[in-house]
């Protein structure tokens, strides 16, 4: 029958029409691809400041500024009754896990937030080192090396044992620190040199090279075990001495206002911005709720972060620095209307109204701190109106601690007669107290005097942990109030100094050749 | 697209002309006659007559009438829906009447399997097929409803009573973590339509493939069963008017307890002098009316149906529900003797939801109950709203949510399809069709200036977003039937294009000058200038999902059944040289009792299948490596430049993820099928499933990776029984129960690592305030899905803290329920009808996250909050710790529906030819000892979210089984209906 001859036709057909509609490419249309990006400076310079994209998530909640500082005698978030418990992990981080009834610290998700963020500073820069167009340009490949070296540096600082890879896909295995400082050493002195001496804002230059040199050789004998303070010295004094222009600032709290960018006192700050470099949210993670209507915020914080009285009390009632803590009454905006708290705790203030007072004495680490407790940490200013992405730089490296830096470097040298290093640190308390003069703190004769010295200084800068460290204080107790409360940390043990490998990065490498192994004592 | 209409114009013409000689087969005699109803003598419309062994047919008029050409020898084959088929030789006669049976046992009835139907009694899969009389009956909003508890394996939960959140739907336990963990549904043979867009009025029928053998025809989106939805067709003859129409009211059901206002003074709260029963305040009895019209008639070779239905829904939460019309027209046309046949549906729905606030339900229960409405001064000194403000951490006046802010959106769906079949050879037939789907949104968000909800903060804050959807779907395919003496043989095999795209934009932006506007007047906003203006937009890329397909079914004197499928099916969205998968079935089935004598058994048939479906990646473009500009600026030579950084670690290995299954099943019926029943035994194995897993950060672009990963298997037994207890003339008993039992183990997670305590493992925490890291739920390889972890409670010490085992990762409990149970009754006496439905779930556990936040009298909380108090309540206990004291069995009977309805006696003379009034109630009774405010299961989770942040959109799989604080409570519905025929 002739119909059939049609049978073939239609199969003909759609076999055809199959043919042609078979083609499953997935050209995305809202993501760039190396395809169609990548070619021009502008796309390249672009490519090219991601390697500092990481440097914005270190200083918000729960990362390296919480690791640097909550592990340490200058802040604690306590559980303030049905908040800020979260798992034990703040309290847990502040008592060095002794808080903790589980005993799964290296669970915590603030360790693989800190590694995870780091590397992917890593990754980029592996990734931008192969980069065609950025490839072979000395100046980009030295920042890129830096950058990295800065990476490595604060990881090895923080985590020990941290696995060293310089070609994205090729993992050169876990380093010890003594390792890893070679390698940081050798990147920085072969690049930094390499770097501009002129101002490059929000970049790595030769000066914040010479900052990162003289943070690895200060504390070269944690790592290493051999002192490098000549080295250390060095490093300062080329900032020092140096054609970069920086300085002190004349008034200590203008380093840290919320318009800070430019000061002649940061040699490397991180430039955060409410709208273009969103990160720095310090005035959420410290401040009351009823905070809110003191400064006009435009979101309402939580009620976190504070200090210790201990700490609080190392400082002169006249040092300026000590206007970095917020105590006391509460006012609004108007500076006159108290703000209240429903639920405060009249008779710990010996007062029945609820009007929101902050005290410096902490009644417990957890499960109940009052809600009000604490000195709050207030050492950059909350402009009125903040949102909660503050505008003020964060500076990672400033020409104060130099001096500071350089003082305890001379001072380990030469001993506590060093006439510079007193010099430094008579500069820099000679700033903290208005003039005339009323400094009350005796001269540095001791390293506790030192410590307690660069504590003032540096406060909420995110270099505690570090400096205790290399005092030999972070397993220290402390934690005693005015009226001997029982959430102080005891000592801890030794291998405290190193946080845990974060347990998520040993589980992803588990069973590969570079499988990660977790450091002693965890 | 422009490639797929010229595809529909070049292709149709062809087949058009191929029909044209097929009409020229006419020969032998014309035969005429009626087809009659035997129940009562009326004439049949509609009854399909075919000339055995041929594509020959034709159809009955509107009085039963036919009148066909048949070759010599001819048998004749009537078959109708609802009626026993009948053969009848036609011999020498030219005059054949014939009366039909009406099939009660529904056991000869026509089951949609996808690419066509096949008689029940063929079937070799685990298929379930239900007609509308068995749908739930009741207040239905939504088509899942319909099924609720209805088909073993088939769980569609939806904890609480929000009318603008779908309902869960699951087939046979988890059978995926990524894309697709509810069934396809296939409306009117359009794959992945939305069931938004049809009434539940207008369907005629839902069939459920729950096996892989069954489902594997639909391939790669078959993994969790395919449930095909049949929508009202027209009848040739009189023109049938339908109208339907209730009321329901919606109250409260069940509430979280709280402490009154003098208990809660007495246990040290904060006094602030008013009494105030919040929950009254923000809740009211949600009225909702819903009226349909369906038409429908046809003549010669014309049949058509249109509907128009109307629904205004309102939850039992102020300024919460929708109000939507929906249109939809069917019309089927034959021509050349019904050699060729098209037909074409359309459906358009457009919904106006009113989303409200649930958070206005969450801080009603927790709000300080002596806490003033409105501010004592007349205008709060610090929002300048007129409402009471504590000020204080996740803590906002209800009244002021609800009234200050607003939050709704609308949608429109369009789908229409087309479909054009030719019978080109006898037991050939060439079928085209062409859907397209387009789906429209438009969302607005506004939070007044004076709102300490959202809105303060920024000085008046508007969102608008657009989210635009489209679909499109060409099948070919060619069906061929055979009879070669005792054997069947149907043949299906064609090709199937599918693409899909998702594009929208959205805008955020605060600081109005005067909330009068809303967020219809974004240009107004001050934030442009200040630069907190946010932008976003997103395209996909065209998603394309292309197959060849193929089934073979055999059958053996309806003895040995036998089938086949092959799908062949490729993704855009797999890595390069992992696009394409194989996918296939066999199963078969024997009829024991027409092979052994088995007087007392009416039907015993035994089943066995096996099938290989798979499953499309979560979302698009994860196998490639992109970048993507970073929020984030940084600067260059001290200025401002962009940051475009890589977005994820590409997987180009990414590849099709599979499950298999094997099914057992049996068929039953007893007593001439008064009895009748099913039992299936699977077991289903899902691997290679896509998740985003920790990669070694050290040497990778990124820390997370999609890869594909693990495997669950799902082992499970279902029951359905339907037993006709009482057929007398003026009283009818009948009675199902359908039971499935099923377990989901985690068999693999990440492979070849041991897992450690310690990380949730893609489980889900308790979440602020104060319980962040606080993982409830951890998913352990070797175990259930999504374990509820936590210290076992032991009891309180004086000062109030929780005494807690050792193990703080000792097994509390499972968030899958084991068992769902299902339990009709519909009774007639004279002129009354009587259905209750009864549904229960067991074997789960729930997380009462209520009660973990706020039942500890927390020395801190009490003022901030009113506290929790259900039978577990300890006044001891002043920390707010996790354990196993939060942790509830979930188990639970609830009356799903009681309908009583009264049929008038209508003379035959009258117009109108039905008419029934009904009362009726869902949720009548819930029996629990889950102090919560519903014991469904929480099949998948939201997340936690506090202090008027947004509640996630995605919801997580891996953590089953968590109350949060954001579900909506339950309501019991009452309604008032009336079904009009004439």
């Amino acid at each position: 029958m002739n119909r059939l001859k049609f049978v073939p036709a239609i199969l003909l057909t759609a076999g055809l029409v199959a043919v042609s509609c078979t083609n499953l490419d997935e050209n995305l249309k809202d993501k760039w691809t190396p395809a169609n990006y990548g070619g021009s400076s502008t796309e390249q310079d672009a490519l090219l400041v991601a390697m500092y994209s990481p440097m914005f998530n270190n200083y918000g909640h729960n990362g390296y500024f919480t690791l640097m500082e909550v592990s340490t005698d200058e802040a604690m978030i306590p559980q303030r009754g049905g908040d800020w418990y979260d798992g034990g992990q703040p309290q847990g981080i502040h008592t060095h896990f002794q808080s903790v009834s589980s005993s799964k610290p290296e669970g915590f998700d603030i360790f693989n937030n800190t590694w995870t963020n780091a590397f992917s500073g890593i990754a980029a820069c592996n990734r931008l080192l192969e980069t065609p167009g950025i490839k072979g340009s000395a100046g980009k490949e030295a920042e890129l090396k830096v950058m990295r070296a800065w990476y490595y540096y604060y990881l090895m600082d923080l985590f020990g044992n941290v696995p060293l890879s310089t070609k994205l896909g090729e993992n050169q295995g876990q380093k010890t620190p003594a390792q890893m400082y070679a390698f940081v050493e050798s990147e920085l002195t072969t690049n930094v040199p390499l770097l501009t001496k002129n101002a490059n804002y929000g970049r790595l230059t030769y000066w914040a090279g010479q900052a990162i040199l003289l943070k690895l050789y200060l504390n070269a004998a944690v790592y290493t075990g051999t002192p490098q303070y000549d080295k250390a010295i060095a490093a300062a004094d080329a900032i020092i001495n140096g054609t970069g222009g920086f300085g002190l600032e004349a008034t200590y709290k203008d380093i840290f206002a919320a318009k800070n960018d430019g000061s002649k006192e940061h040699i490397w700050a991180v430039p955060f911005d409410f709208k273009y470099g969103q990160g720095f949210n310090l005035d959420q993670m410290t401040l009351h709720y009823g905070s809110q209507d003191t400064y006009k915020l435009q979101q309402q914080p939580w009620n976190g972060y504070c200090s210790l009285e201990e700490f609080y009390k190392s400082y002169s009632p006249t040092d300026e620095r000590r206007k970095s803590f917020i105590v006391g009454p509460q006012y609004k905006a108007d500076g006159v209307t108290p703000v209240t708290d429903g639920s405060f705790e009249g008779a710990a203030k010996g007062d029945s109204s609820a009007n929101l007072f902050f005290t410096v004495k902490v009644n417990e680490l957890l499960p109940n701190a009052l809600r009000q407790s604490g000195a709050r940490l207030g050492k950059f200013e909350f402009a009125i109106g903040s949102t909660p992405n503050l505008d003020n730089d964060f500076p990672v490296f400033r020409y104060g601690a130099v001096l500071l830096d350089k003082a305890e470097a001379l001072f380990r040298k030469n001993g506590f007669g060093d006439a510079t290093a007193q010099g430094y640190i008579t500069q820099l308390r000679a700033r903290a107290f208005k003039a005339p003069n009323t400094n009350t703190y005796p001269a540095i004769a001791s390293f506790d005097d030192l410590l307690a010295e660069r504590g003032r200084e540096l406060f909420s800068e995110a270099w505690r942990r570090q400096d205790l460290i290399r005092f030999g204080k972070f397993t220290a107790a402390w934690g005693k109030d005015s009226s001997g409360n029982p959430w102080k940390k005891a000592e801890s043990d030794n291998h405290i100094n190193i946080w845990p490998i974060p347990l998520a990065q040993i589980t992803a490498t588990a069973g590969s050749a570079t499988a990660l192994k977790q450091n002693p004592g965890y | 697209m422009t490639k797929l209409y010229l595809l529909v114009k070049k292709v149709l013409p062809v087949v058009l002309l191929v029909s044209c000689y097929s009409m020229a087969l006419a020969q032998g005699k014309t035969v005429s006659g009626r087809v009659t109803s035997t129940d009562d003598g009326s004439g049949v419309p509609g009854v399909n007559i075919l000339e055995k062994g041929t594509s020959n047919g034709t159809v009955s008029d509107a009085d039963g009438n036919y009148r066909i050409t048949v070759g010599a020898n001819a048998t004749l084959v009537y078959s109708f829906v609802g009626y026993k088929t009948q053969e009848v030789a036609v011999g020498d006669r030219s005059t054949v009447d014939i009366g039909l049976e009406s099939d009660v046992t529904a056991l000869q009835e026509v089951v949609v399997t996808g690419y066509g139907t096949q008689e029940k009694k063929e079937i070799t899969g685990a298929v379930v097929s239900m007609k509308n009389e068995s749908f739930n009956k009741g207040a239905i909003q939504d088509p899942s409803q319909l099924l609720q508890g209805k088909v073993a394996g088939v769980s569609i939960s939806r904890a609480g009573s929000d009318p603008n959140e779908p309902f869960t739907v699951r087939m046979r336990g988890l059978t995926t973590v990524g894309a697709n963990q509810s069934p396809l549904f296939v409306i009117d043979g359009v794959i992945g339509a939305s069931i938004a867009n049809v009434d539940p009025n207008d369907i005629a029928s839902i069939d459920i493939l729950k096996d892989g053998s069954a489902a594997a025809i639909y391939g790669t989106q078959a993994s969790s069963g395919v449930i095909l939805i049949t929508t009202k067709k027209g009848k040739a003859g009189k023109t049938t008017v339908d109208f339907n129409s209730y009321v329901a009211l919606d109250e409260i059901n069940r509430k979280v307890p709280v402490m009154s206002s003098s208990e809660y003074l007495g246990i040290g709260g904060q006094n602030l002098g008013s009494s105030t029963n919040w929950l009254d305040q923000v809740t009211h009895t949600g009225v909702t009316t819903v009226n349909n019209l369906g038409i429908s008639g046809g003549a010669g070779n014309t049949v058509w149906r249109f509907s128009i239905n109307v629904r205004d829904v309102s939850g039992i939460l102020k300024n919460n529900g929708f109000d939507q019309i929906n249109g939809r027209f069917s019309l089927q046309q034959s021509a050349l003797k019904n050699k060729v046949r098209f037909s074409m549906d359309g459906s358009m729905t457009t919904r106006n939801t009113n989303y409200g606030f649930q958070e206005a339900l969450r801080y009603a229960t927790l709000y300080n109950p002596t806490a003033p409405i409105y501010d004592p001064t007349g205008k709060n000194p610090v929002t300048g709203s007129p409402y009471y403000e504590a000020s204080l951490f996740d803590n906002f006046n209800p009244v002021g949510i609800q009234n200050l802010n607003q939050y709704d959106g609308k949608k429109t769906t369009i789908n229409l399809n087309g479909k054009a079949e030719v019978d080109l050879l006898p037991g050939l037939t060439g079928i085209v069709t062409y859907a397209l789907q387009r789906e429209n949104g438009l969302t607005g968000q506004y939070y007044g200036k004076t709102s300490y909800f959202r809105g303060f903060g920024r000085d008046g804050l508007a969102y608008r977003n657009t989210d635009i959807t489209s679909r499109d779907i060409l099948e070919m395919y060619l069906s061929y039937n055979k009879q070669f003496n005792d054997l069947n043989l149907a043949l299906v095999g064609g090709y199937s294009y599918q693409q899909r795209q998702e594009e929208g934009y959205g805008v955020t932006a605060g600081k109005f000058i005067s909330d009068a506007l809303g967020y219809n007047q974004l240009a107004f906003s001050q934030d442009t200038p200040n630069g907190l203006t946010t932008l976003s937009s997103y395209a996909s890329p065209v998603q394309k999902l292309i197959g060849f397909f193929g089934r073979a079914n055999l059958n053996y004197k309806e003895t040995y059944l036998l089938s086949a499928s092959y799908r062949h099916e490729g993704n855009t969205g797999f890595g390069l040289g992992h696009k394409w998968g194989d996918f296939g079935s066999v199963s078969g089935a024997v009829v024991l009792n027409k092979l052994f004598d088995m007087p007392s058994i009416s039907n015993l048939k035994a089943r066995i299948g096996y099938g290989v479906t798979g499953n499309l990646p979560p979302t698009y473009g994860i196998s490639q490596f992109q970048f993507t500009q970073q929020a984030s600026y940084g600067y260059s030579n001290g200025n401002r430049i962009p940051v475009v950084s890589t977005a994820l670690a590409s997987n180009p290995d990414l590849k099709w993820e599979t499950k298999t299954e094997i099914n057992g099943g049996v068929d039953f019926g007893f007593m001439e099928n008064r009895l009748t029943g099913s039992f299936d035994v699977y077991q289903r194995t899902s691997k290679d499933f896509i998740l985003e897993r920790p990669i070694d950060a050290a040497v990778n672009v990124a820390s997370t990776q999609w890869q594909n990963l693990g495997e669950i298997q799902t082992t499970g037994v279902e029951l359905a029984l339907t037993y006709n207890a009482i057929q007398k003339s003026d009283f009818t008993w009948t009675t199902t129960l359908v039971a499935s039992h099923y377990k989901s183990i985690l068999k693999k997670l990440y492979p070849g690592v041991e897992q450690k305590d310690g990380l949730p493992e893609l489980g889900s925490g308790l979440g602020a305030p104060g319980q962040n890291n606080t993982y409830v739920i951890r998913n352990i390889a070797g175990e259930q899905v999504g374990t509820i972890v936590g210290p076992q409670y032991q009891g309180v010490d004086a000062s109030g803290n929780p005494i807690l085992g050792s193990d703080p990762y000792a097994r509390l409990g499972h968030g899958l329920p084991t068992l769902d149970l299902g339990w009709t009754n519909t009774f007639t006496y004279k002129n009354w009808d009587l259905n209750f439905f009864l549904r229960g779930t067991f074997g789960h556990q729930l997380v009462n996250s209520w009660r973990a936040f706020y039942e500890p009298l927390v020395p801190g909380q009490i003022n901030s909050y009113n506290r929790v108090k259900t039978k577990y309540y300890d006044p001891a206990i002043k920390t707010a710790s996790w354990s196993s004291l939060y942790v509830e069995n979930g188990d639970f009977v609830k009356l799903d529906n009681l309908t009583l309805g009264y049929n008038f006696k209508l003379g035959s003379g009258s117009a109108v030819s039905k008419l029934r009034v009904y009362a009726g109630g869902n949720n009548l009774f819930v029996i629990t000892g889950y102090t919560g405010v519903d014991p469904e299961a929480r099949l998948a989770d939201s997340g936690g979210t506090d202090n008027g942040a947004f509640n996630p959109t995605t919801k997580n799989p891996l953590a089953p089984g968590i109350d949060r604080r954001n579900n909506y409570f339950l309501a019991r519905t009452i309604t008032f209906g009336v079904n009009l025929t004439f």
